[in-house]
């Protein structure tokens, strides 16, 4: 029988012993009590069971709970102090962590960036450049015949001379490289030759600029202050010796005459460079530039190919290549620098604050 | 008083603390049902509220104190059901516990009328005791601390559908659960007889 009231009807009962319905759900439920003899029996029970539970003694506290000073201002910095004291704890060996990181970091991206970037950069330089000789051959510097004609003495031997004057990290591998291509006895012998075959080219180019004037444009006439042979050829020996890479500037203006060529013949049989590679690369020079100055092709297809040929031995970056490497990969590397270092500041601020906090939450505690 | 102790004023508070006191502690007791857990419970619940006291919103203290204590004592019979003790019921021939606690009537020759005002009073505490604790919260607010369904809703910080409803349960349980003690019952409070 007591199955049949729902539990919907104990909530009604209950609500009403403590007189929390409405007046339409009292009446409802006064007259289901009047016509329910089950209900009204239920309802008495409830009745009872309230009027037990609410028969418990009331209970007297036990004591006083009074709160005192000591009681409830010394909690607070005994469970400040170690959460701040952790805290610090976890910036620090966080902060020693990137550190760490960092240093690794460092040291890291140069040995791996080296190898492959560089190799198709300057075959795609030196292949643009070629190009745009063809195309373009008059508009050209004036200083291209000094380069002209100093290139194929100094091409080879410049890499070498750059990678020992300079001892750069980023120079240790062509370094490397070109010690194997070229003996260092015979790279000091060859550049102390070449700077006296090419001293005594400038003398000769220097007399007869004063003389004859057969180089009217010539642009190294600024190394020939006077007609003296000696002192030009030691000051021309030092732009020698500061030419930078063969690459660029080796397309001859069209004011360079065939008159040039019987100066430089000699040259090419001066280059230590290996033969193998350098009969066949000129062919792939444009017959244009071969038509204006066939030498001077033959020069800086020489100093050209040396860079292939150095690549291809193990993929050397020269100097003047890894001026366009750099700039493609620093932005990133900066920014990854300057995100580890405003790490590393706020890591050792935290690490710093949250360890004071915790010093004075300890001392405060007593 | 209260807003002298929520300024700091650390005597205002414990003269709320002497007004809250006893109530504080009966609730503790009836939840927990033993006199050492209740007076944890209740030293925690004022010191909780001292530190706390900058979150109270307004409305009635007593009721925000209710629930203070309340939660601590759900952590008291949490803290207890990792440490289970032995059952205060006995076992029966197959083992299983007696619900009814008539075992507990013990013939001494005490006075016959406060021992059984004192078995009755374990008899109510060992059915709230065996009530879940939400019921059982609901049911001491309402029943034994005489709150309305509006301040136990507060208490309790269910809506007051809730607070019916489980009333409902909690009182009906309790039924069942006294029908077991209907010699201890007195005459007139003796369930079934109408």
């Amino acid at each position: 029988m007591k199955n049949q009231i729902a539990l919907r009807d104990y909530e009604l009962i209950s609500a009403y012993l403590d007189n929390q319905l409405g007046d339409k759900e009292r009446a409802f439920l006064e007259t289901r009590l009047k016509a329910d003899p089950e209900l009204r029996k239920e309802l008495h029970e409830i009745s009872k069971t309230r009027l037990l539970v609410h028969s418990l003694p009331k209970l007297r506290a036990p004591r006083n709970y009074y709160v005192n000073a000591t009681t409830v201002r010394a909690r607070p910095p005994l469970r400040l102090a170690p959460v701040f004291g952790i805290v610090s704890a976890v910036a620090s060996v966080l902060l020693a962590l990137v550190i760490f990181g960092s240093t690794f970091l460092e040291s890291s991206p140069q040995v791996a960036m080296a190898p492959s970037i560089p190799v198709s950069d300057e075959t795609i330089s030196v292949q643009q450049e070629v190009q745009r000789s063809a195309a373009s051959p008059i508009t050209t510097t004036e200083a291209a015949p000094v380069v002209m004609m100093g290139s194929p003495l100094i091409a080879s031997p410049t890499p070498n001379i750059g990678a020992f004057k300079a001892g750069e990290p980023e120079s240790a591998t062509p370094t490397t490289i070109y010690l194997f291509a070229y003996p260092p006895t015979s790279t000091t012998e060859n550049l102390t030759a070449l700077t006296e075959d090419q001293a005594e080219i400038n003398r000769l180019q220097c007399k007869e600029y004063y003389g004859g004037g057969a180089y009217p444009t010539l642009s190294s006439q600024d190394n020939c202050p006077s007609p003296t042979p000696t002192s030009t050829s030691s000051q021309f020996s030092l732009d020698v010796l500061s030419t930078p890479s063969p690459t660029p500037p080796t397309t001859p203006t069209p004011t360079i005459t065939p008159t040039t060529t019987p100066t430089t013949t000699p040259t090419p049989t001066t280059t230590p460079t290996p033969t193998a590679s350098t009969t066949s690369t000129p062919t792939m020079a444009p017959p244009s530039i071969q038509n204006i100055a066939p030498t001077g092709e033959v020069e800086s297809s020489t100093g050209i190919t040396s860079s292939n040929q150095v690549l291809g031995a193990g993929n050397p970056t020269p100097p003047g290549q890894e001026q366009g490497v750099n700039p493609s990969t620093s932005p990133n590397v900066s920014f990854l620098y300057y995100l580890l270092l405003t790490v590393e500041i706020s890591l050792a601020a935290i690490a710093i604050i949250a360890g004071i906090a915790a010093i004075i939450f300890r001392v405060r505690a007593g | 008083m209260i807003q002298a102790a929520r300024d700091g004023d650390l005597d205002s508070f414990n003269r709320l603390v002497l007004a809250y006191q006893d109530l504080i502690y009966n609730h503790a007791f009836r939840m927990v049902g033993e006199e050492e857990s209740a007076d944890d419970a209740t030293q925690s619940t004022f010191i909780s509220a001292y530190n706390h006291l900058g979150s109270f919103r307004g409305g009635s203290f007593k009721a925000w104190l209710l629930r203070i204590v309340t939660n601590a004592c759900y952590d008291e019979l949490r803290r207890r059901k990792r440490r289970p003790t032995v059952p205060l019921e006995p076992l029966d021939d197959a083992g299983e516990e007696v619900e009814s606690a008539r075992w507990m009537v013990d013939p001494t020759d005490q006075p016959e009328q406060q021992v059984e005002q004192a078995e009755l009073q374990r008899a109510i505490q060992h059915c709230l005791d065996n009530l879940p604790r939400d019921f059982r919260a609901t049911v001491i607010m309402v029943d034994v601390q005489g709150l309305d369904y509006f301040e136990a809703s507060q208490a309790i910080g269910k809506p007051i559908g809730t607070i019916k409803s489980r009333l409902a349960r909690a009182r009906l349980r309790l039924r069942n659960c006294l029908n077991g003690f209907a010699e201890l019952l007195p005459a007139g409070f003796r369930l079934g007889l109408g």
